[in-house]
């Protein structure tokens, strides 16, 4: 046995998982072939009276390891068989003959919790931050292992459709309230009071569903519209979770399982579930891993931030937020009581936790003992000269510079730096709490030092990085700006404008066109076309988009922030009535979708075709930074 | 062959709650003395009974057809069958057993329908078309308020359009009353052999504009909370939002109530000496997209008149169910009908609508009022669930 011990107490077997060579438990071909024998052992001994599963570490299970999915997703490539295989564990799952009981520790997600739910019993320790989840269909599948038949079962289907299609986890409070487990036990006696449970046992019939009882029609019918909502019919995943909870719950147990594995092997087997697989589980996970490598061999102490404005602020209250020292640079008292309070109001969002220095301070001096230097001031070229001639003046030759520009190239900012080979292009999202990406852009004459360092940054925040040449509006920037001028050109084109959102959350777009320009803002999209009409080397935009942009910037509606844009935001957000087409034409809807799907795909392979960036990096980029149909698994396809 | 209306009955309809005067009548009870009014003296020569009935399930379920005939004082050898085309049921009760006599397979029987909605209420009868995702997620399945919404907000019809067709409705209704336009209701007797209900009790004949005006809509809750009103907008990405102007007073009533037609063969009306009252010249049913589901009326009709090879200037009185005021007025500016022939002694926003008998209850109405008024032809038209509508002309004899 390499990843759980059995002992027993009063005829109760008790069976301790503690994966080798792992932080976590995960149930994968070893671990599950392990717990197989053991549960097989102990029914057929006359001895053992009860089961206790019970976590060594200090969470309870982390559920299915996916490359152990992709592994049996590769190995099974006909249906059939792949269903033989999953059949098997499910068949295994309900092998409990004895009485058995999870007593559950920390963290219990996907095939964890369904581990736990294959149980007669299961109860939480005290203490231990109890999180119970199935987040199955936020990585594009479902749950494979019973997840969806016995969680309704056992706490009704309301509540069920909540965890299942919201993936999020819940905690002890509500999972005793709902019956998910029976009992919070404390530590010291978790052992004697699960023995007690499982030797007082008797066996119940379980109880027919009524799945077409009112109540339950109506809570199917409106999770059924509020998936569709979310999900826009874009994702296989969704629909085949909701199909195989109908079904599997019109019969009885076992039929239920078969049907949710069959609707688990047609998930598995769609195109978009292993797009999806592989560019936000694999490729993802070897960027983390490149940056995790970078972060071993230049670990980052302490963070320089040139700047304390809406970016610089948010920069370093994540940096605090992830146990990592900061220095913050403002140009006078005021503006760095202004940075405290915005740095300490983003902390409040973030779970409590013991947080290092914040120093703040006038003098560049400060910033000798940092790393890395970041600079997020205004996008002004000359003042960004300014700051970064100043900050080279006093830092270490071993410390990285890098700016959080998100428009002016890298290489130009670098000019006037003595030694451009440390400066390099760190490009956070908003809001930075949230967003999981971090553009990593390389000027002309960037070393590969401070690419590493800039991933060691991104490994410390817990982000995801990509690495961009540097080109005009990078990578995301001229994705989501593709996206947004095409959107811009459709309206010119008299598509009523509320069509062209409606249709691009159709393709799976988070944000429509015209609202995100609000958010972004008119101006600064003004800019952006105003730049590219006096480039040589950019297509020149249309006169109609220009005209139009330049009349939203004209009357001062800029967006979001002046309350008007493409959007009025009072009394409530609704379309400018103003862009009504006075000859609505006749486009069709597939057509308009194409469109803006394809205005979006057409620049990222342009920037991959001529090398700036690599496939992976292309598809995690554009699905992380700015939400680029994520059921494609990203613009570039192989 | 053609196939005879000789009688077309209905009970009054009572207000489908618990303090409605059918209430406590069982809907086998009612429907049988429907079945004893509409066959008169000629029971022994009924030979099939089709009952339309939407919730058939409960003491509505197990064939209520046969129940009832049972009940009655129709004989054993008389079949029954129930059908559902949800709302239009009533009307496709007549329609099947016309085409039976024009066939040439029947020559004396009786087209009813039933609905006790006090007793077995709206989606008892469960159905995987509000439940089953494959259907409901994959074709935007809506509640039927959130797809008059819809209508409403696509043609542009504003609150105050729709509660002043409301009104009219109203209006009309309590004009039909009060001059007794209304011949072909039949009492509704108790256990004691009391009269339970004699006159229909949903209209509010003082209901004004301002009162209308002040009922609060009663799908937007859910249209917002239960996602429905984003399943509307993603099937009409055309419209931003979708307006909720219909409310209790807009919308059709829940009532209970049924209804009996004895439809006869030329040979019958010799044999036994039957005075027809109108003839069944044409009928049509069609499907549409479920999610608006409640426009088809429209493209029914027009497929009747073909079938008629009538024009619609033809037809003098028009009945189209008033399952919602945007219902009425979009089928009506479609086919650019002018209301002062449509629903003209009010429709089920004033009386209610008891699903499976409002079909072959518009048939009593339309005949009863095509003979006040002396006039020939008259097309019945009902929306339904899921996006169908049937239809049928009729010309008075």
């Amino acid at each position: 046995m390499k990843h759980f011990t059995l002992t027993h107490q009063e005829k109760i077997a008790i069976i301790s998982f503690d994966m080798q060579d792992k932080t976590v438990n995960l149930l994968d071909q070893s671990t599950l072939r392990e717990l197989q024998s053991l549960i097989k052992k102990l029914n057929q001994d006359d001895q053992t009276e009860g089961i206790i599963i019970k976590s060594i570490k200090p969470n309870f299970c982390h559920g299915a390891c996916v490359n152990f999915i992709q592994k049996i997703m590769r190995t099974h490539d006909k249906a059939h068989d792949l269903y033989q295989k999953i059949w098997d564990m499910q068949t295994f799952l309900l092998s409990f003959n004895k009485p058995t009981l999870a007593l559950i520790n920390g963290q219990c997600l996907g095939g964890g919790l369904e581990l736990a739910l294959a149980c007669h019993y299961r109860l939480g320790i005290k203490n231990t931050k109890l999180r119970l989840a199935l987040p199955e269909v936020r990585l594009g599948i479902i749950p494979g292992l019973g997840g969806t038949q016995r969680l309704p079962r056992l706490i009704g289907l309301e509540n069920a459709l909540q965890m299942l299609l919201k993936g999020a986890p819940i905690r002890e409070e509500t999972a005793l309230n709902q019956g998910l487990i029976d009992d919070m036990v404390s530590e010291n006696q978790a052992i004697s009071q699960a023995i007690s449970v499982l030797k007082a046992h008797k066996k119940t019939p379980p109880k027919p569903f009524r799945l077409y009882h009112p109540n339950n029609l109506m809570t199917l019918s409106a999770a059924s519209a509020l998936a569709k909502k979310t999900a826009q019919g874009c994702y296989i995943n969704v629909e085949n979770l909701l199909q195989a909870v109908y079904e599997g719950l019109l019969v009885d147990l076992e039929n239920g399982l078969k049907t949710e594995t069959e609707y688990f092997v047609k998930t598995l087997m769609h195109p978009n579930t292993q797009a999806m697989l592989k560019t936000l589980y694999t490729d993802r996970q070897a960027l983390r891993k490149t940056a995790k490598f970078a972060l071993n061999k230049y670990p980052i102490h302490h963070l320089g931030i040139i700047g304390g404005g809406f970016m610089g602020s948010a920069i370093a209250a994540h940096a605090l937020a992830n146990n990592l020292p900061v220095t913050l640079i403002e140009k006078d008292q005021a503006c760095l009581m202004q940075a405290k309070t915005h740095i300490d109001e983003l902390l409040t969002k973030y779970p409590p936790s013991k947080r290092p220095k914040l120093k703040l301070t006038q003098s560049y001096s400060e910033l000798k003992n940092c790393e890395l230097v970041i600079e997020a001031v205004t996008e002004d070229l000359n003042l960004k000269h300014d700051i970064l001639t100043q900050a080279e003046s006093h830092i270490s030759d071993e410390t990285i510079l890098a700016s959080n520009t998100s428009t002016i190239p890298i290489t130009e900012l670098a000019s006037v730096l003595k030694s451009p080979k440390r400066f390099v292009g760190i490009h956070f999202f908003s809001p930075v709490a949230k967003m999981a990406l971090v553009e990593i852009i390389q000027g002309k004459s960037t070393n590969k030092r401070a690419i590493d360092i800039a991933k060691s940054l991104t490994a410390t925040l817990q982000k995801t990085p990509i690495l961009v040449k540097d080109i005009r509006g990078f990578y995301t920037s001229s994705v989501c700006m593709g996206y947004i001028y095409e959107g811009i050109t459709l309206l010119c084109e008299g598509v009523p404008p509320q069509l062209i959102e409606n249709l691009a959350k159709q393709i799976g777009m988070p944000a429509p066109p015209l609202a995100l320009i609000d958010e972004i803002g008119i101006d600064v999209a003004w800019h952006i076309l105003k730049e590219s009409e006096k480039d040589n080397n950019s297509p020149k935009p249309n006169a109609q988009v220009m005209a139009l942009v330049d009349q939203l910037y004209q009357a001062g509606r800029l967006g979001r922030k002046t309350q008007k844009g493409f959007y009025n935001y009072k009394p409530n957000k609704h379309l400018w009535e103003d862009l009504q087409p006075t000859n609505p034409s006749d486009i069709p809807h597939e057509t308009i979708k194409e469109r803006l799907k394809q205005a979006q795909v057409s620049i990222a392979e342009s920037i991959y075709k001529q090398g700036y960036i690599s496939r992976e990096e292309a598809n995690v980029g554009a699905i992380l930074g700015l939400g680029f149909c994520p059921q494609t698994g990203g613009p570039i396809k192989d | 062959m053609d196939c005879y209306i000789i009688s077309a009955l209905r009970s009054p309809r009572g207000i489908g709650k618990d303090h409605g005067s059918l209430h406590r009548i069982t809907s086998v009870n009612l429907l049988s003395q429907l079945l004893d009014a509409a066959a008169s003296k000629y029971s022994e020569h009924i030979e099939e009974v089709i009952t339309g009935c939407v919730m058939p399930v409960g003491e509505q379920g197990a064939n209520i057809a046969r129940s009832a005939i049972l009940k009655s004082s129709l004989p054993i050898t008389t079949t029954g069958m129930q059908i559902n085309r949800f709302c239009s049921s009533g009307l496709d009760a007549m329609n099947l057993l016309a085409y039976k006599i024009m066939a040439n397979q029947a020559d004396l029987g009786i087209a009813s329908g039933v609905e006790c909605m006090s007793r077995v209420p709206i989606l008892a009868d469960g159905g995987a078309l509000v439940a089953d995702p494959s259907i409901t997620y994959q074709h935007n399945i809506v509640p039927q308020g959130i797809s008059a919404d819809l209508i409403a907000t696509l043609s542009g019809y504003s609150r105050e359009r729709l509660d002043e067709y409301a009104h009219m409705s109203q209006q009309r209704a309590y004009n039909a009353m009060k001059k007794g336009y209304l011949k072909s209701i039949v009492p509704i007797y108790s256990a004691m052999g009391e009269i339970a209900l004699a006159v229909d009790e949903h209209p509010r004949p003082k209901t004004t504009l301002k009162d209308l005006s002040q009922l609060k809509p009663s799908f937007e809750l859910m249209g917002k909370m239960a996602g429905y009103d984003s399943l509307a907008t993603f099937k009409y990405p055309e419209c931003e939002k979708i307006e909720h102007h219909h409310h209790a007073g807009n919308s059709s009533g829940i009532v209970d109530g049924a209804s009996a037609m004895l439809l006869a063969s030329k040979k019958a009306i010799q044999d036994y000496n039957l005075s027809p009252k109108a003839r069944i010249i044409a009928t049509s049913q069609i499907g549409i997209d479920p999610t608006i589901m409640l426009t088809a009326p429209s493209k029914a009709i027009e497929l009747c008149l073909k079938r008629a090879k009538l024009k619609k200037q033809d037809i003098d009185l028009w009945e189209i169910n008033e399952a919602f005021a945007s219902v009425v007025l979009n089928i009506t500016d479609t086919l650019s009908l002018p209301l002062n022939k449509v629903n003209v002694n009010g429709g089920a926003i004033a009386y209610g609508h008891p699903l499976g008998a409002t079909g072959a209850m518009l048939v009593s109405t339309i005949i009863d009022e095509l003979i006040r008024q002396d006039l020939k032809y008259g097309c019945v038209a009902l929306c339904t669930a899921a996006g169908m509508a049937s239809a049928a002309i009729i010309e008075r004899l």
